[in-house]
């Protein structure tokens, strides 16, 4: 049996050993929210494992950069992940640098993927890869997500996908 | 219309502002060095100050106006962007919505707002007002920011401006037959 037993201690230290190495952490203190917040990472963002969706997310949810129109709630993750998932299959996020304060934590991202499948909804895929930097604030309330403060460069990727500002057009510079 | 439901689809701007949270307790010395330099840099846009607040040794990480990439910029190279942004957004104003403090580095969410007065992201005034997010994170040694690291929500921005991206006029049109 001290065979066995050994295997499933390297099997336990497999499992709550995150996989996602980070460049700088600040999270003194808040280890356990720190955990968590890897968690979440490695196995909803980067995983897309949707049946964990729950296991980290509270189910009032609030996103305060939601699009207007989107659900909030745990269904606002689902949609998220699941978009992102059709429109970039191969997209992997980093961890840049994680810092921890009272009941928030904040990770600074690099995302790099190739828009491989259709975008938003239905104009043909670029192709084209991008990477650029993505800043995200979570709160946690009962060791899961209950709010989320989000943006990014997402006009960089935009443009490293090779779409183009416009100038006013004269309808719209009426107005 | 349409606008409307360009910002459905594209806008990941900030819904409106409501007084700061801080989680700074043990960090007051940097947080106010970032709420002094919060109003005097990007409140008043006092270009001159630049270098009471940033080290001659600051690495940018932002990619917006004020870096591009990791690079090394001194005090006077970000002068430009808020002389820049005085000029030709008189009225913007940033609201500090959350900020909190871990060891040496201060994070700062804020809600953007202002008014399309002059060019911006290299695109002729609209006259229109925008409200948007971004966030900053600083690090400070002897009371300076040595390090930067931060974004802002370009493409709400951009859609409530009505500069917008081709893929986003192509959705509309979709969006609009249905």
């Amino acid at each position: 049996m001290p065979k066995l037993s050994k295997a499933a201690i390297a099997l336990c230290t497999l499992f709550t050993v995150p996989l996602a190495q980070a460049g700088e952490v600040q999270c003194k203190g808040n280890e356990a929210m720190l955990q968590r917040y890897l968690g979440m990472f490695d196995n909803v963002f980067n995983g897309r494992k949707m049946e964990l969706i729950d296991e980290y997310t509270a189910p009032d949810f609030f996103s305060h950069d939601s699009a207007p129109g989107n659900p909030q709630g745990r269904e606002a993750i689902r949609l998220l992940v699941t978009n992102m998932a059709k429109s970039f299959p191969k997209r992997h996020l980093t961890n840049d640098l994680i810092i921890c304060g009272g009941d928030l934590v904040v990770a600074y991202q690099t995302v790099e993927g190739t828009n491989d499948g259709p975008l938003f909804g239905g104009l043909p895929p670029t192709g084209k890869s991008f990477n650029f930097k993505w800043i995200d604030i979570y709160r946690f309330k009962d060791d899961k997500v209950a709010e989320r403060w989000g943006a990014g460069d997402a006009l960089g990727m935009m443009q490293q996908m090779g779409f183009k500002l416009v100038p006013p057009q004269p309808a719209e510079a009426a107005k | 219309m349409r606008s409307i439901m360009l910002a459905a689809i594209l806008s990941f701007a900030a819904v409106g502002a409501s007084a700061t949270e801080t989680h700074c307790q043990g960090n007051e010395k940097n947080l106010e060095t970032y709420l002094k330099m919060h109003d005097v840099l990007f409140m008043q846009r006092d270009a001159e100050r630049a270098g009471e607040y940033y080290a001659p040794e600051f690495i940018s990480h932002n990619s917006d106006e004020g870096g591009g990439g990791i690079v090394k910029m001194k005090p006077d190279d970000l002068k430009p962007m808020w002389i820049n942004s005085k000029k030709n957004q008189p009225d913007r104003v940033l609201i500090n919505d959350v900020i909190l403090c871990a060891g040496d580095v201060v994070v700062a969410r804020v809600t953007m707002t202002g008014t399309h007065t002059g060019p911006m992201f290299g695109m002729p005034a609209t006259g229109k007002k925008y409200s948007t997010s971004a966030t900053d994170i600083y690090r400070f040694k002897d009371g300076k920011v040595v390090e930067r690291w931060g974004n802002n929500d370009g493409i709400g921005m951009l859609s409530q401006l009505g500069l917008l991206l081709p893929f986003a006029q192509a959705q509309a049109a979709r969006a609009e037959k249905k």
